[in-house]
């Protein structure tokens, strides 16, 4: 069995559906959201700030709570935009036949 | 280390491997694959992708041969770990999900073992640009989906990356629960850049991953800390 892109896309689909309703969107609009709002409701979830997003340098200079939640939010964020690039790769490989 | 260049250019003299890519074999495959990934109008912007994530910008990083990741042999030799615990563990079946970035290492587990190969965007650019008419190959795959439903059957030797679990670090359990008694489950770039080694990291997916694995009962688990981190469960 060769690369099947329908089912990485809906796999890929399934978990991007499961953190829009994460961050408090509806997950029937995947189609429609853009990932300027997914990543803006990400970061509305929680408000602490992270000192880089793609960097966790210095979280550990901060207290136990704040350092949970500044993983949970880089790690949700990650999430978010890894999936929406491979569904990006995904869609390209359809569109490839 | 004051020059890194002629620190790994001394490494590379000492050792003697199978299947290790060389940087001109890693900047041949993945400028192919640069040229398809630009043509797909993948949104680069920092709000869309962050500031540097190896998965995104792996194919960027190792195309250009002035880029430093092509500039010394560490780049390539971090793969290492996989190849010498595969050809230590001799296994009769083998599982993996990135033949794209370590198309030398799939090759040789697909002539020493039966491979198989998991759905994903790594067997489509591996499959695209990667593969060589004039070779043969073997592989089996299989779907995400089957992975992570406990259905893939099972295996003497997965090789995963972090990148496969770490949006759920639990799912890390379901690539170890694939192991046969005896197997080993290699698992790499799981150092997060090394602030794994960090205070506060034990609030992190990276520390999660490695909890999940040493919590299970059959379980053994060892970490090579150098480069992008390596750990190694070996299922009892």
């Amino acid at each position: 069995m060769a690369y099947n892109a329908e089912q990485d896309l809906k796999y890929i689909d399934s978990n991007l559906t499961f953190l829009m309703y994460v961050v408090g969107l509806d997950g029937n609009n995947l189609d429609s959201v853009t990932i300027d709002d997914f990543i803006g409701a990400a970061r509305d979830m929680v408000k602490v700030t992270l000192q880089t997003e793609g960097d966790l340098a210095g979280v550990q200079s901060i207290d136990p709570i704040s350092s949970f939640l500044k993983n949970q939010k880089h790690s949700l964020i990650t999430s978010i935009r890894r999936f929406w690039y491979l569904r990006t790769l995904a869609m390209g490989a359809i569109s490839r036949g | 280390m004051v020059n890194s260049k002629e620190f790994f250019s001394n490494i590379e003299e000492i050792v003697k491997f199978y299947h290790v890519e060389n940087a001109q074999d890693m900047v041949d495959r993945t400028g192919d694959i640069k040229q398809y990934l630009d043509t797909l109008s993948i949104d680069k912007r920092k709000v869309a992708v962050g500031q540097f994530d190896v998965l995104v910008w792996y194919f960027d990083m190792f195309s250009s041969e002035t880029t430093m990741w092509n500039q010394n042999f560490s780049s390539t030799y971090g793969g290492s770990q996989y190849e010498l615990s595969f050809l230590t563990k001799n296994p009769t079946t083998s599982l993996m999900s990135f033949p794209a970035w370590n198309t030398g290492l799939a090759k040789l587990m697909d002539q020493k073992s039966d491979l198989t190969l998991i759905n994903g965007y790594q067997l489509d650019l591996f499959e695209s640009f990667c593969k060589k008419e004039s070779e043969t190959w073997n592989y089996d795959t299989v779907l995400r989906q089957q992975v992570e439903a406990g259905t893939a059957g099972l295996y003497d030797f997965i090789a995963i990356n972090s990148y496969d679990v770490i949006h759920d670090p639990t799912l890390v359990v379901s690539f170890f629960d694939m192991l046969n008694a005896g197997g080993l489950l290699v698992n790499g770039h799981t150092n997060n850049s090394a602030h794994l080694y960090d205070d506060g990291a034990e609030f992190s997916p990276y520390y999660e991953m490695h909890q999940k694995l040493k919590q299970l009962d059959n379980s053994l688990v060892y970490h090579d800390y150098t480069v992008m981190g390596t750990t190694i469960a070996i299922k009892m």
